[in-house]
C-alpha cells in the first residue's frame, strides 16, 4: 500500500508540473493581447468579410470583373467549361476579361483566395501575365511608421534600421512594364536603391511573400507583425503581390503592420504581402 | 606521434567538468574570438591525443563539413545590411550571412572535435564511476550507447573476416553476390547487437548493478592536483560567465555585425577562456617537459 501511495503521489506531482509548465508557456509565450475585447473585434471583422462573399450554394455563376465594367453583368445560365484546370464545380466568366475561377465547395479559387470585392481587380497569375515593352508608371511607397509606436517590442539591435519618420522608400513615380506585378516593381526598385529585401515564393498561394524589407522582418515587432501592401484608395488585396497586375497610375503602398493589418487600416486581415 | 595524456589520469569529476564547460561554452558563445579559441584548442588537443589519425579525420571529414555548412547558410539566409550581390532567385547575398555561416560551421566543428576528445578521455568506466550511483539505468544506457559504434565496428570486422574465410565476404563475387553477402553480414550484426545489449543488461543486473548498498571498486582518488585543477576550472568558468552576463562577449551578426569594443576587460575574459580550453594541453606539456628533464638528468 505504501508503494502505491508513493506512486500516486508522483503521478500527482508530475501532473501539477505539466500544468505549471503549460500555464507558464501560456503567459510567457507570445505578445499579442489576450483580452476579450480583441476577440470581439476579430469576430466583427470576420462577419464583415463574410458579408462580402456571396452565398456559395448550388451551381451558381460567380465571376469577378476588373472594375469599370458595369455593363457586363449578364452571365449565361450554364457555366462554360474552359481552361483544362477548370473544376466541374467551378465557373468562369465568358467575357474576354479574365475572371476568377471559384470552387463552389470552398468559396475560394485555386490558390485559396476568397472572392475579390466588387470593382476590384482580380488576381492575374504571374505565369499567365502577358508582359510587353510598354512603359507605364506607378507610385511606390515603403513605410514602417507603425514600428515607431512599438519600438519596445523591436530588438534593440534593429533600432537603427527604423527611420525617424518611418519612411524607407519615399513616394515616387517608378516605371514598370505593362503586365508586371506589384512584386516585380518592388523587387526592381529595392535592388536599384540598394535597399535590402527578402521574399520567399509560396506555391500554395502562387505568389511571392515579402519576409523583410530593410532588414525589418515579419514577426520582428510581435507575432502579428509583417509587411502588407495596399493599392490606390487603401485596399489591401486579399491575394499575393505577384498576382496583382499593375495598371498605369496605380499607387502601391508597402506598410509594416504590427497588428495583423488593424493598425494600418485593413478591414480584411489576410496578409497579402 | 601520439602522446601520453596526463590529463586522462585526473579524477573523472575534473575531466567531466572540463568537457562539460568547454562543450557548453563552445555552443553558447558566438563571438568570433571565442569560436576561434574553442576551435583551435579543440583541434590541437585532438591532434595531441590521436596524432596523424586526427589530422586525417579533420582534413577528410571536418574540412568538407565546414565548407558545406558555411556555403549553405547564404543560400537560405538573406538577412544582413551589406548586400554583396543578388542570387539568381532575386534574394540578396549578404556579407553577414556568409560570416554567420562560417561562424556556425566553426561552432559545429568545434563541438564535434570536443566530443572526439571527450570519447578519447572520458571512458565509459569513468562515466559509470561518476554516475553509476546517482542515475544507474541512465548511465548504463549512455555508456552502452556511446560504446555502440566502436563496438559495432570491431565486431563487424570479426564477422567480415570470418565470412571471408568461407568466401562469403562483401569482397567476393559479382555485384549481386556481394550484395547478398552484405545482407547476410548485416543480419548477423543486427542479431549480435540486440543480443549483446540484452546480455549486457542481464549481466549487470545479475551483479546487482544499481542496488542499494552495492560498492564498486575503483582506482580513482581525488588528490591535491585534482583539487587545484578543479578550483582553477571553477574560477575560470565563473569569470567567463560573469563576463558573458556583463555583455563582454556580446557579438551580433544581424543586421550589421558588431560587438562590445575590445577593452582590457573583454581581452581578460578571452584570455581566461583560452586558458580554460588549453588546460589539458598545458598540463600535458608541463608533464612532458618534466619527463624529459628527468631522463636527461639521469
Amino acid at each position: 500500500m505504501k508503494n502505491a501511495g508513493a506512486k500516486n503521489k508522483s503521478i500527482i506531482i508530475a501532473g501539477l508540473l505539466i500544468l505549471a509548465v503549460l500555464t507558464a508557456a501560456f503567459f510567457w509565450g507570445g505578445n499579442y493581447s489576450k483580452s476579450g475585447k480583441d476577440n470581439g473585434a476579430a469576430t466583427a471583422l470576420r462577419s464583415k468579410s463574410e458579408a462580402v462573399s456571396p452565398p456559395a450554394t448550388g451551381r451558381q455563376d460567380i465571376a469577378e470583373q476588373p472594375g469599370n465594367n458595369p455593363g457586363e453583368e449578364e452571365w449565361p445560365d450554364l457555366p462554360e467549361l474552359s481552361p483544362p484546370q477548370a473544376d466541374p464545380a467551378a465557373v468562369k466568366s465568358n467575357s474576354s476579361e479574365p475572371g476568377m475561377i471559384i470552387d463552389l465547395e470552398t468559396g475560394k479559387d485555386q490558390y485559396l483566395t476568397d472572392l475579390v470585392p466588387e470593382g476590384k481587380p482580380v488576381p492575374v497569375e504571374p505565369q499567365n501575365a502577358a508582359e510587353s515593352d510598354r512603359k507605364l508608371t506607378c507610385t511606390l511607397v515603403v513605410r514602417c511608421d507603425t514600428i515607431l509606436d512599438n519600438m519596445n517590442l523591436l530588438d534593440k539591435d534593429k533600432w537603427d534600421l527604423v527611420p525617424a519618420d518611418g519612411v524607407i522608400f519615399a513616394a515616387r513615380k517608378v516605371t514598370f512594364y505593362e503586365g508586371e506585378s506589384v512584386f516585380n516593381v518592388l523587387l526592381r526598385e529595392m535592388k536599384q536603391n540598394k535597399i535590402h529585401m527578402e521574399f520567399v515564393n509560396t506555391p500554395l498561394y502562387n505568389s511571392a511573400y515579402i519576409e523583410g524589407i530593410n532588414n525589418l522582418y515579419e514577426f520582428d515587432v510581435g507575432e502579428l507583425s509583417g509587411w502588407v501592401y495596399k493599392v490606390n484608395d487603401g485596399w489591401f488585396p486579399n491575394y499575393g503581390c505577384s498576382r496583382y497586375q499593375l495598371r498605369d497610375g496605380d499607387v502601391v503602398e508597402w506598410v509594416y503592420t504590427c497588428d495583423l493589418g488593424k493598425d494600418v487600416g485593413s478591414c480584411f486581415t489576410m496578409e497579402g504581402g | 606521434m601520439v602522446h601520453k595524456d596526463t590529463f586522462s589520469s585526473y579524477h573523472p569529476s575534473v575531466i567531466f567538468l572540463y568537457f562539460g564547460l568547454v562543450i557548453i561554452f563552445a555552443m553558447i558563445f558566438m563571438h568570433p574570438v571565442c569560436l576561434g579559441i574553442s576551435l583551435a584548442a579543440a583541434i590541437s588537443y585532438s591532434v595531441y591525443l590521436r596524432g596523424s589519425q586526427a589530422v586525417k579525420f579533420n582534413l577528410l571529414y571536418m574540412l568538407p563539413l565546414f565548407l558545406i555548412a558555411a556555403l549553405i547558410n547564404p543560400v537560405f539566409n538573406h538577412r544582413g545590411g551589406t548586400i554583396l550581390a543578388y542570387l539568381p532567385s532575386g534574394n540578396p547575398l549578404t556579407l553577414e550571412s556568409i560570416i554567420y555561416g562560417l561562424a556556425a560551421a566553426a561552432m559545429l566543428i568545434a563541438v564535434i572535435t570536443w566530443f572526439v576528445c571527450y570519447t578519447e578521455i572520458m571512458t565509459s568506466d569513468k562515466f559509470v564511476y561518476l554516475f553509476g550511483r546517482v542515475i544507474p539505468a541512465m548511465s548504463l544506457i549512455l555508456s552502452m550507447t556511446l560504446r555502440f559504434v566502436p563496438n559495432f565496428k570491431a565486431q563487424f570486422k570479426v564477422v567480415s573476416d570470418a565470412q571471408k574465410c568461407v568466401g562469403r565476404d562483401i569482397s567476393n563475387g559479382g555485384i549481386s553476390r556481394r550484395a547478398r553477402n552484405g545482407m547476410t553480414i548485416l543480419s548477423i550484426m543486427v542479431t549480435w547487437a540486440l543480443e549483446n545489449a540484452i546480455e549486457t543488461a542481464d549481466s549487470m543486473k545479475s551483479r546487482g548493478y544499481g542496488l542499494k548498498g552495492r560498492t564498486a571498486f575503483s582506482t580513482y582518488s581525488f588528490a591535491k592536483r585534482d583539487r587545484t585543477i578543479l578550483a582553477f576550472l571553477l574560477v575560470c568558468a565563473i569569470y567567463i560567465v560573469v563576463g558573458a552576463i556583463l555583455r563582454g562577449l556580446y557579438w551580433r551578426y544581424f543586421p550589421t555585425m558588431g560587438g562590445t569594443e575590445a577593452g582590457v576587460y573583454t581581452v581578460s575574459v578571452f584570455i581566461c577562456y583560452l586558458l580554460l580550453c588549453l588546460t589539458p594541453l598545458l598540463i600535458n606539456l608541463r608533464e612532458d617537459r618534466k619527463w624529459k628533464a628527468l631522463r636527461s638528468g639521469a
